[in-house]
């Protein structure tokens, strides 16, 4: 569907972007911003505790794609600098969410996170997931943006 | 059937139906593996995990799998901690289109405080 070059982030940094741990990981790559799209991915192992019957379950995807935009908005508020403290996003709402698909253990599932609105407080973005041959899930995804104050780790 | 969630991730304790709505009081199981990531020394549900027991009702009062074609809004009012929440009350009320296909809405509150509200529509696994 899209050449995605080699990612910008990997697992374990993609832990800088995310107050998740393991086991509750859904992203682990970053590939950055192509014309106001970015881009993320997961490899589904068999040991992801969001398995359905050897495929990644409804919540794994949404929760791939809530990921994937609060990765996407750490690094929309660290590249324009709205200020100089770290920020992360956290999700309030999905809206128009569409399944069509679902993927296996062993399969890739990429992530597009398009910001369709933003300012100092707040965030939509327009969330699609997908493997090289079909598409998995659509939607949008509201979010707020707080203070990261405090360090997950 | 088989569940992701029921009696591991939470319980029905009581549950009680009146026409179209069932009311349903549920326990958090508190040492659930989750919760080792969301998040480490500060336990929080995840809004997927809300969604996820919200079907899991609808599957326990029709008796058969579900899985969503869609959902239309999925608010994600107040934060829900598994420690210091003993039961939750999950409102559902089904409305079936035809034999296979069901609109879900639902709240889940946590005594007076709305956490979860959703609309979605779900399908039966055949």
């Amino acid at each position: 569907m899209i050449d995605l070059p080699e990612p910008i982030i990997t697992y374990p940094s993609i832990l800088d972007y995310l107050p998740q741990r393991p086991p509750m990981v859904m992203v682990d790559s970053y590939y950055g911003s192509f014309n106001d799209e970015a881009y993320t991915s997961l490899y589904i192992s068999r040991d992801n505790i969001l398995l359905e019957n050897n495929e990644l379950s409804e919540m794994g995807m949404m929760d791939f794609l809530a990921q994937s935009g609060i990765v996407q908005m750490g690094n929309m508020t660290f590249i324009t600098e709205f200020s100089k403290e770290s920020k992360m996003g956290v999700i309030c709402q999905f809206k128009n969410f569409k399944f069509y698909s679902k993927a296996k253990v062993g399969e890739t599932i990429y992530g597009k996170v398009k910001k369709t609105f933003s300012n100092e407080t707040m965030a939509s973005l327009d969330v699609e997931a997908f493997t090289s041959s079909k598409i998995l899930l659509k939607g949008t995804i509201n979010a707020m943006i707080i203070n990261n104050e405090t360090n997950a780790d | 059937m088989k569940q992701m969630l029921i009696n591991n991730f939470f319980k029905i304790k009581e549950h009680t139906q009146e026409n179209e709505s069932t009311l349903f009081i549920i326990e958090l199981i508190k040492n659930h593996p989750i919760y080792d990531g969301h998040f480490p020394g500060n336990p929080i549900v995840p809004g997927v995990c809300s969604i996820e027991m919200i079907k899991e009702c609808a599957e326990f009062i029709l008796n058969c799998s579900l899985y969503f074609d869609s959902i239309e809004q999925c608010k994600f009012l107040s934060p829900i901690d598994p420690i210091k929440t003993e039961t939750l009350t999950i409102a559902l009320k089904l409305i079936s289109f035809n034999e296979n296909e069901y609109s879900i809405s639902a709240s889940i509150m946590s005594q007076l405080t709305q956490c979860v509200s959703i609309k979605s529509k779900a399908i039966k696994k055949l």
